[in-house]
């Protein structure tokens, strides 16, 4: 990851539940019982339930949407380069490597990744917001 | 490739309110009115025409397969709102066949969804996919 022009912090997620994942199965509409049957995961050599991609995306993009409240994400460009299975804990962490002036206010890239403890890196990417100017 | 250029069948798809608020806690978020913007990823997927598993299998792939989601991007020149009915058409726009360690042969299909509101589009989701392919005998 570039050097920080502004850190973002730490977003972390202790213990990735479980029980989310049959939700999202559902909103998602997404039938592979990896995501909610720890036997289907175990017989396809997952330790655990394996966490949806989009909502290891949505924990990235939390640390974003915690650093700028009032901004409008809009743009990310994530790859997943790991799993992040139920159970482990996982943290996001970015920087700001971009500004922009635009017509609403500022433009800001982030560069941002989420690492799994003892796993490695599971997703990295960029996230472009808007934040409004003061006032 | 034989894939690109072949459209997804089109649909529609709107998101509760109830439905919003359990995306943000399943994603570890605090419920909130405004959508999670992973929000605008579950409407492009939703509102195809065809379910996940009728896409894959007109990709040549069955979930037992194991397609996996490699790479996403997502452009929001608009926003997602609750009982707002959008609609939403994909197309495969590249092919690449690789070979990995694990995997043995598999394609990178990448294939982009536009999602469109009552006044406009509000997001373009560009997904990239590793689907395995059987060794030819």
């Amino acid at each position: 990851m570039t050097t920080t022009d502004t850190a973002l912090g730490e977003w972390t997620c202790p213990e990735v539940p479980a029980d989310p994942m049959k939700v999202l199965a559902l909103l998602l509409d997404d039938p592979n019982p990896l995501h909610y049957d720890r036997e289907a995961a175990r017989r396809a050599g997952f330790a655990e339930r394996v966490n949806h991609g989009p909502s290891s995306i949505g924990m990235l993009l939390n640390i974003v949407r915690r650093a700028f409240p009032e901004g409008r994400i809009v743009r990310y460009d994530v790859g997943l380069v790991g799993s992040v299975l139920a159970g482990q804990t996982v943290r996001a962490s970015g920087a700001v490597v971009g500004r922009e002036r635009v017509a609403a206010g500022e433009r800001l890239t982030c560069e941002v990744e989420l690492r799994v403890d003892g796993g490695g890196l599971a997703l990295r990417g960029t996230v472009d917001l808007v934040v409004p100017d003061p006032g | 490739m034989g894939l690109v250029g072949q459209p997804v069948p089109e649909g529609s798809w709107s998101f509760a309110p109830h439905e919003n608020w359990l995306l943000h806690d399943a994603v570890g978020s605090t419920p909130q009115e405004e959508p999670h913007p992973i929000m605008a990823f579950l409407v492009a997927q939703r509102g195809l025409g065809v379910s996940v598993a009728e896409m894959f299998r007109s990709w040549d792939t069955e979930m037992a397969d194991g397609p996996m989601l490699t790479r996403t991007t997502v452009e929001l020149p608009g926003e997602v709102r609750a009982d707002v009915e959008y609609r939403v058409r994909g197309e495969v726009v590249a092919v690449e066949r690789k070979r990995g360690r694990t995997m043995g042969e598999f394609d990178l299909l990448t294939a982009r969804f536009e999602v469109f509101g009552p006044e406009g589009p509000v997001a373009a989701v560009t997904n990239t996919y590793a689907l395995p392919r059987r060794e030819a005998a």
